[in-house]
């Protein structure tokens, strides 16, 4: 760690920004599902499907995301990002015009639509990626974890270019994509952006993410090392050879989720403070999502019903897609929206002990029993969805489970803030006396 | 100066956060000069050591290994007499700085 000077933690406002938009992306999606109706649920590429998951995936988890690496970042490698309120003023506002731009788009597509969503979210996404890079390129602390933040980035960029490139199909001035192998050509480049952006962006960021946090929050021990230094880079080679073998390589994609699951179970089960935690329960049903993946995903088609048989991609998507990376991401957010705030308090107090009176109880600025009320909410929600699946016509009812969960969730993180700002101001009344 | 730093040992190195920080504050508040705090933990606490510095201590970390750090903190003026006690204090424990 020569050479760094360690950072103080960026101001609470730019990551609670991004934490508080992330939920309105989906009621706005829950409004989508309720107006679409029905004909949403007949393909993968409907255009108001494609809406749906652009909500889900760049609304929720990727804003969700970029917030939490705000602070993750001082606080495992030391080192934050240079000039973090411009760089959050910038990348915050291009990524919810670019996202509301792009779901638009998809469905009142427009040539004027399409460049200025591509414009927003390239820059967007863009300078985001940049003002991470200049960190982890850095020598920082905690290795393991930070190699996975580097190759969550990586996919991230990926993702991005592919994405404009597939934008930019639909623009006058036609971007020459010949020079992309014939297996990143066609559908193959929109399976590839998913896979990537699913797998390569999200979901590598929470294993890798889970390294830290697991063991820190929940007193339990580190994942075993072959696991830590192997597994992250592993699934990245995958991700980046699985244009060229899709099939064979989504084997392995899948088979190394169950191993992390296994694993994510042995910490959990080995932790040394095991009393009731809403988080740990979300982190355990989604380890036990991905293994029912693998089971799904491996068991033979003709041992399963017709029904099931015939929607099984999608099926497997909305398992992966809201039982897994929804659900973990949701859990943290009940795990740093109260600490966060009760940290950002404290060290307040470093500079004033007389401060430390008026830090209210960690568990007052999320209340235990509400937050379990979410985890509930999230079964329901998960349950109808795979449903509605199944049921198209079932599509009210998802639409009002995830009004209300989603709803639930800004009422939380509103409690928490309001309760953060009660005490800030307390502090400061101190401060000035 | 006086070399001879008083030394308070915790160990928060079983708590789940942000017990640790409590109980580093707690203590905080009543270090005296001459007293050193030494903080058996598992992580390094990276956002706190600008706010340590902004408040008058200095510290320094010795990292074992894996999940296993030594944390020193100290005021700022007894930067010296610390310096003079980090020798003994690597030898007796046989550590890498």
């Amino acid at each position: 760690m020569n050479g760094l000077s360690f950072n103080a933690l960026p101001p609470i406002d730019l990551p609670f920004r991004f934490f508080f938009t992330a939920p309105v992306f989906v009621i706005l999606c829950a409004v989508l599902i309720l107006l679409t109706g029905e004909s949403l649920w007949l393909s993968r590429w409907q255009p108001s499907m494609l809406a749906l998951t652009h909500g889900f995936t760049l609304g929720f988890m990727t804003m969700v995301m970029m917030g939490a690496l705000l602070q993750l970042l001082p606080v495992v490698g030391g080192v934050g990002i240079a000039k973090p309120r411009l760089i959050v003023a910038v990348c915050y506002s291009a990524m919810v015009m670019g996202t509301l731009g792009l779901m638009a788009n998809f469905l009142w597509p427009s040539v004027l639509l399409t460049a200025l969503t591509m414009l927003l979210l390239a820059s967007g996404l863009g300078v985001y990626i940049v003002a991470l890079t200049l960190v982890l390129v850095k020598k920082l602390s905690q290795g393991d974890t930070i190699i996975g933040f580097r190759l969550s980035i990586a996919a991230l960029f990926i993702v991005l270019l592919l994405g404009v490139l597939m934008l930019g199909q639909a623009l006058p001035i036609t971007i020459d994509i010949s020079f992309l192998p014939a297996a990143l050509s066609g559908k193959a480049i929109t399976n590839n952006h998913a896979i990537l952006g699913l797998v390569g962006w999200v979901s590598l960021l929470i294993i890798s993410v889970s390294f830290q946090v697991i063991p820190m929050f929940h007193v339990a021990p580190s994942f075993p090392k072959r696991i830590s230094q192997f597994l992250p880079a592993a699934l990245f080679v995958l991700l980046v050879l699985y244009a060229i073998q899709p099939k064979l390589l989504m084997t392995f994609i899948v088979a190394i989720h169950g191993i992390f699951a296994v694993s994510l179970l042995w910490v959990i089960a080995k932790r040394k403070r095991k009393i009731a935690d809403t988080s740990i329960w979300y982190w355990q049903a989604s380890a036990v999502t991905l293994l029912v993946i693998n089971v799904f995903y491996f068991m033979p088609e003709q041992y399963l019903p017709d029904n099931l048989a015939q929607k099984k991609v999608i099926l497997i998507a909305a398992l992966y897609l809201y039982w897994y990376l929804v659900a973990v991401i949701q859990g943290m957010l009940l795990k740093i929206l109260p600490f966060l705030s009760f940290t950002h308090l404290q060290q307040r107090c470093v500079s004033n002990f007389l401060a430390m009176q008026y830090l209210p109880n960690m568990h007052d600025f999320l209340n235990k029993k509400q937050g379990q009320w979410l985890f509930y909410l999230h079964l329901l929600s998960g349950g109808t969805l795979l449903v509605t699946i199944l049921l198209p016509s079932m599509y009210w009812l998802l639409a009002f489970v995830l009004f209300i969960e989603f709803t639930w969730l800004l009422r939380l993180m509103k409690t928490t803030t309001a309760l953060y700002y009660a005490t800030l101001a307390k502090i400061n009344s101190l401060a000035n006396e | 100066m006086n070399s001879n730093l008083q030394f308070i040992n915790i160990d928060v190195s079983a708590l789940a956060p942000p017990e640790p920080m409590t109980v580093i504050l707690t203590h905080l508040a009543t270090l005296t000069q001459s007293q050193c705090l030494v903080i058996k933990h598992r992580r390094q606490p990276f956002p706190l050591y600008v706010k340590l510095k902004e408040a008058g201590f200095s510290y320094h970390c010795i990292e074992h290994g894996l999940d296993h750090i030594s944390l020193y903190i100290f005021h700022h003026c007894d930067q010296q007499a610390f310096e003079q006690n980090l020798v003994n204090l690597v030898s007796s424990e046989g550590l890498n700085k």
